[in-house]
């Protein structure tokens, strides 16, 4: 099921709660597929002086997520419950894009899986997730 | 050098063919059999695993410089939908990243019609020909 209405509302969301806290930001979205971004600087790096594997989990992450729930009725999201990333090379600066896409929508259970390229469109990191259908906004206060 | 040569003992013993190679890619086949169900009477996980682990380790063989030794130090499947002991599931593994030491790989493991059953990702630690 192709949720346009949804892909449009997450590319004109504006960034709050944690994308407010890391500056990412949606920039591409539509049924299947979700692209984030985020420009790294001194704030996302660790001790080593590269971008912290966490942040670059965190946009794969919810690239992944997003994405399945382009394809997701009104009313229903999900949430992670595995998920599995390589770290293939470091970032130290410069925009990062999360690539998001769906493998497949079980009756239970969602697969994605997500790209996340630096500028020059180098493989930065490769994951992949599973995920578990959620009534919407469940967990909020 | 690289080139695998003759399969391996588990290779022949499960009957793991190699139908396609490509620069980065391989595809290999198993014929499934009633030997290899589990109690729910489909192919038992860790037949799919061992042939995703297989077609990506024969994906890596095909790099440029050569990959003389390789071994699997990280491997994740996800078990998508269930086969049925008869069906051939194909394998096809591509090379994701080829790096100095370590090559990482992907892999859609496909029953009957397409039908997709797995997906995978390996690591493997890797000694690599001098250019």
């Amino acid at each position: 099921m192709k949720n346009a209405i949804r892909a449009e509302e997450l590319l004109a969301a504006k960034p709050d709660g944690w994308m407010q806290t890391l500056g990412a930001r949606i920039t591409e979205a539509e049924p299947g597929r979700v692209v984030l971004e985020l420009e790294a600087g001194p704030q996302h790096r660790h001790g080593g002086g590269v971008v912290q594997g966490g942040v670059i989990t965190q946009i794969a992450d919810a690239a992944m997520g997003m994405s399945l729930a382009t394809l997701q009725e009104d009313g229903m999201w999900n949430t992670t419950i595995e998920l599995k990333i390589n770290f293939i090379r470091p970032v130290i600066s410069g925009r990062i894009r999360a690539v998001g896409r769906v493998v497949e929508i079980k009756q239970t259970l969602m697969f994605g899986e997500a790209d996340v390229l630096d500028e020059h469109d180098r493989l930065v990191a490769r994951a992949s997730s599973t995920c578990l259908p959620v009534p919407e906004g469940q967990g909020r206060e | 050098m690289s080139e695998v040569k003759t399969p391996s003992k588990a290779w022949t013993w499960l009957g793991l063919q190699t139908v396609e190679t490509g620069e980065g890619t391989a595809t290999v086949e198993m014929k499934t059999t009633e030997e290899m169900a589990n109690h729910s009477g489909f192919v038992h996980g860790g037949m799919i695993s061992t042939l995703a682990d297989s077609a990506m380790g024969r994906s890596l063989r095909t790099l440029k410089p050569g990959v003389v030794r390789a071994m699997s130090f990280d491997l994740k499947l996800n078990f998508i939908s269930a086969a049925r002991p008869g069906e051939t599931l194909r394998a096809t593994a591509r090379v994701v990243h080829a790096g100095r030491r370590t090559v990482v790989t992907d892999c859609r493991v496909e029953g009957r019609d397409g039908k997709l059953v797995a997906t995978a990702s390996g690591t493997f630690a890797v000694t690599r020909e001098k250019e």
